[in-house]
């Protein structure tokens, strides 16, 4: 089972090839949630889902000229989204946006959800094993598409599936952790550091592990 | 027995796996258990709520969107503007160059090197051997002189290769003409002299041609 792909017609990508504004936009309405989903869960951060969610509608923009009708157009919109994904995941300054915990907002699943355990245990797994378990067995792509994204082997990939299956069974089996602050969250200490380090470069005491 | 998780997991996708392995898992019921987890787990992950963005992102993005939409058009206006430079631009120097220097009447004399033999009246103790061949080649030589003149003046803008074929041409007969003033300056026999005259008459008709070619007009 694979999360299926929006459809969109053929005149309104040509439209959308020749500066229709309206048609770019009925592409954005289309395929947002998907991207925006794709890149949330890659990236299990909303900060920067939200930035790999521009960036992939405004390259696009640039990039939709190349795009072939041969292919489906959702398989190429995923393309350049899982690149910007990518390519936010190995920015040093992603990773330090990266670090602040994630705000509970309107996209965010209720406790209640079952699938929240699930969900939550998918955000805490390293970055690439994350990207991997989402990219083969939700978006269906074979080991060797994903180590060619990645930059790696179709080996690399297997042992990342593995280990990430692994990590899963763990996390959704052990007890949860109960913090008064709340189990998803760091200490309000730590969470109120975090969202003033990238304001005050340098001012904060660095502390040794 | 033990198994590992990847093993698991190719039998789960079917992937390729070693048989006998492959046999061995199949037949312990405690990997039958662990393959059903895995596979609701893969469902699990696949059915999670699909997620939509901020209504105010949405408004954001748009508009990053028609920023590069209209970056784009700029862009592809200016290589418009580029390609159609770039096509006008020989058309252009042409014409200018046309205009600063306007073509005039080509002068008079013969452009080439006119060889001695042709200006000095024929010695007397050579006009016995003179020949009718020997005359016609020298009058087609000077016949196609006058046609070369009469050309209209050459195009400031031609092609390396044309160029370059007027160019050797143009050696050519200044070679053949050094030969036979020496021929001329020794006192050779008109037979002897009329190879290099067949040879310069062939380099004319040839130069001609290309010139001729060469002033059309081309519609394009």
């Amino acid at each position: 089972m694979t999360r299926s792909l929006p459809q969109i017609d053929n005149d309104t990508i040509a439209a959308a090839e020749h500066g229709d504004s309206r048609a770019q936009a009925a592409i954005y309405r289309t395929f947002s949630p998907y991207v925006y989903t794709l890149a949330r869960r890659m990236l299990a951060s909303r900060t920067l889902a939200e930035d790999a969610l521009q960036a992939t509608f405004v390259e696009m923009i640039h990039h939709i000229g190349s795009y072939r009708a041969d292919a489906e157009f959702g398989f190429w919109l995923r393309r350049i989204a899982v690149n910007q994904c990518l390519m936010l995941l190995r920015s040093p300054w992603s990773a330090r946006r990266h670090d602040q915990p994630p705000a509970d907002g309107p996209d965010e699943a209720t406790d209640q959800d079952a699938r929240i355990g699930l969900a939550r245990a998918l955000d805490q797994l390293p970055p690439l094993t994350r990207v991997v378990v989402w990219l083969h067995d939700v978006e269906g792509l074979t080991h060797r598409e994903i180590g060619q994204a990645l930059g790696y082997t179709a080996s690399f990939s297997k042992s990342q599936l593995a280990r990430a299956h692994e990590r899963l069974r763990t996390l959704l089996t052990e007890p949860p952790h109960h913090a008064p602050w709340g189990a998803s969250q760091q200490p309000p200490l730590i969470r109120a550091r975090s969202a003033i380090e990238p304001h005050a470069d340098g001012l904060l005491p660095t502390f040794a592990e | 027995m033990r198994y590992r998780t990847e093993d698991l997991l190719a039998l789960r996708d079917d992937e390729p796996i070693d048989a006998m392995r492959c046999e061995r898992l199949r037949q312990d019921p405690a990997v039958h258990q662990e393959l059903a987890t895995l596979t609701e787990r893969r469902h699990a992950l696949a059915a999670l709520p699909t997620l939509r963005p901020d209504p105010q992102l949405d408004q954001q993005v748009l508009a990053a969107m028609r920023i590069a939409a209209q970056g784009q058009a700029r862009q592809r206006g200016r290589r418009r503007r580029y390609a159609a430079a770039a096509l006008l631009t020989p058309v252009l120097v042409a014409t200018a160059v046309w205009l600063a220097h306007p073509p005039t009447p080509a002068p008079a004399g013969p452009p080439l090197a006119t060889p001695v033999a042709q200006e000095a009246p024929p010695a007397p103790h050579l006009a016995r051997y003179e020949e009718p061949e020997f005359d016609a080649l020298r009058t087609r030589s000077a016949q196609l002189e006058r046609l070369l003149v009469s050309l209209p003046a050459p195009r400031a803008v031609i092609s390396a290769d044309t160029a370059g074929t007027i160019v050797d041409l143009e050696n050519r007969i200044a070679m053949i003409d050094s030969s036979l003033n020496q021929a001329a300056v020794r006192g050779a026999l008109p037979r002897d002299q009329a190879a290099f005259w067949r040879e310069r008459v062939e380099l004319m008709n040839a130069l001609v041609q290309v010139r001729y070619a060469q002033s059309r007009v081309f519609p394009y």
